[in-house]
């Protein structure tokens, strides 16, 4: 969808691996146009769906991103998002489909309008809780933004391009809204840095919105952009 | 050769049709080239566009071009908004959740600036303009080249110290960057795009520069994240801490009357 100057994903991105001998598919997928249907018939497979995460990432594209052989983003409806997926290897899926990673404030317009009453009516809100696992992108009919992006808020949280120092501490943002709000408190001591993590996932409830930020140490890495987990997805721009 | 060089090949034969081609050579009327981008010449003027899908789709479409004039708007009987105190973005709320087709940003010259928006309103109004916020290193580009001679003679220095509020864009004659954007150090401080922890301090530059230099002591306790604002204000960021190397933190949800923005795109 067009957001003000930039095309945003409509969906939550899932990851692809593409036999080698497809070029015609990659250039469908390149120009934003390959469906499901053309991925799967064109002996595609997808990689570390956020329901499993199985079968995850090759070693031909590994954590750090350093690929050998390419993976390719995709912004589909009706198939589960893909998570465990550090930012390396979101960056790189998204640059091998001619895209990017959002920045934060690209997400944050493109999340406008996402209604967001706070709970889940397990129909047609977004997918923040209850359930407790994702949904395919897009079986959530009201949770759309104003922009025509769906899956804004809930199902997998997803990265954005920024960096910043990890945090150490949620205060959440007062008055302002009652999402999640973890930028505070740089860490003095963290071996990494931290990257963005927008939208809250399908089991932050509440928390989750159109102004949920996480950037919190979950794990020995914290969030720096080594992490990978299974409400943490992505989807791309350009 | 190997499936990614001949990819590599492909996407940027994409771009040629597909995409906007780059290196830039121009941009709109309303805008100056600085580096990569096209930034606003002048600090943001909001506008209420009434009926912005049938009668006025053609004024929108001029804003969007970066072509609508002073003109245009008053004959679209769009109404200005945000100048000096006034408080007057309503229904666009300061989370910026209600405001796709209402608000619009436009660079014009010798118009009251608006302030008094959070940075949600701003990227909103710029974003309906088919713009963004600039990035800080954006904004910075656009910045640099504006003379910062500390004191305002009130005349044609950048409105540092001397108004008490915001002057009509472009007033100040020697305010002008290298690249030829007006008033980005003074007026109104400007909201850029880049989010950080708050800050709790203001060490300065040190011997560097006499500007403001906040982006310090990141804050344990801030119910909200802070996004930079640039290039210091008419008053309570004015005087010498204004200049193009100034920088603050204000949390995305606050207004005041000395921050404005300017977008680009």
């Amino acid at each position: 969808v067009r957001a003000g100057n930039v095309c945003i994903d409509t969906y939550e991105a899932s990851v692809w691996q593409i036999p080698a001998a497809n070029r015609a598919l990659v250039r469908r997928v390149q120009l934003g146009r390959a469906t499901l249907a053309e991925l799967t018939n064109g002996g595609a497979t997808q990689v570390s769906p956020a329901s499993t995460c199985t079968p995850g990432f090759p070693t031909t594209f590994p954590a750090t991103g350093n690929w050998t052989t390419p993976l390719f983003a995709v912004s589909v409806a009706g198939v589960t998002p893909t998570s465990c997926v550090t930012w390396f290897q979101a960056e790189q899926a998204c640059a091998l489909s001619g895209k990017r990673l959002l920045t934060n404030q690209e997400w944050q317009r493109a999340a406008a309008g996402t209604p967001d009453p706070g709970t889940d009516d397990g129909g047609t809100d977004c997918n923040v809780g209850g359930l407790g696992r994702p949904l395919a992108s897009g079986a959530r009919s009201n949770c759309e933004s104003h922009w025509g992006a769906f899956d804004m808020v809930g199902n997998v949280e997803e990265w954005v391009a920024d960096w910043v120092p990890q945090s150490t501490v949620c205060p959440g943002w007062g008055a302002f809204s009652d999402d999640l709000m973890c930028l505070a408190g740089a860490s003095t001591t963290a071996t990494g840095p931290g990257a963005l993590v927008r939208g809250g996932s399908f089991q932050s409830f509440t928390e989750a919105g159109v102004f949920a930020l996480d950037n919190r140490p979950t794990t020995t890495l914290g969030n720096s952009p080594a992490v990978a987990r299974k409400s943490l997805g992505f989807r791309c721009a350009r | 050769m190997s499936l990614a060089v001949g990819m590599v090949t492909y996407v940027s034969s994409a771009a040629a049709t597909d995409f906007p081609t780059f290196p830039l050579r121009r941009c709109a009327p309303d805008a100056v080239l600085a580096g990569t981008v096209c930034l606003d010449k002048f600090e943001a003027t909001v506008w209420r566009v009434p009926n912005p899908a049938t009668t006025n789709a053609s004024l929108v479409k001029k804003i969007q071009m970066g072509r609508a004039t002073r003109a245009d708007l008053t004959a679209g009987a769009a109404t200005q908004l945000g100048t000096f105190t006034n408080v007057d973005y309503a229904p666009c709320a300061n989370n910026g959740q209600t405001c796709a087709h209402d608000i619009y940003a436009v660079s014009l010259p010798s118009e009251i600036p608006a302030a008094n928006l959070t940075w949600f309103q701003a990227q909103e109004a710029c974003a309906n303009a088919r713009k963004r916020l600039p990035t800080n290193a954006e904004w910075q580009v656009g910045a640099n080249g504006t003379p910062d001679p500390g004191p305002d003679n009130g005349a044609t220095d950048c409105n540092t110290d001397s108004d008490g509020q915001q002057s009509p864009t472009g007033a100040r004659s020697s305010c002008i960057s290298a690249r030829g954007a007006f008033d980005m150090l003074g007026n109104l401080a400007e909201w850029v795009a880049d989010w950080v922890p708050t800050s709790t301090m203001c060490p300065g530059w040190a011997s560097f520069s006499n500007d403001e230099m906040c982006l310090a002591g990141a804050s344990t306790t801030a119910n909200g994240p802070g996004a930079l604002v640039r290039g210091g204000a008419f008053a309570s960021l004015g005087g010498a801490r204004a200049g193009p190397l100034a920088v603050h933190v204000f949390q995305p949800q606050h207004s005041t009357n000395f921050v404005g923005f300017r977008c680009a795109r």
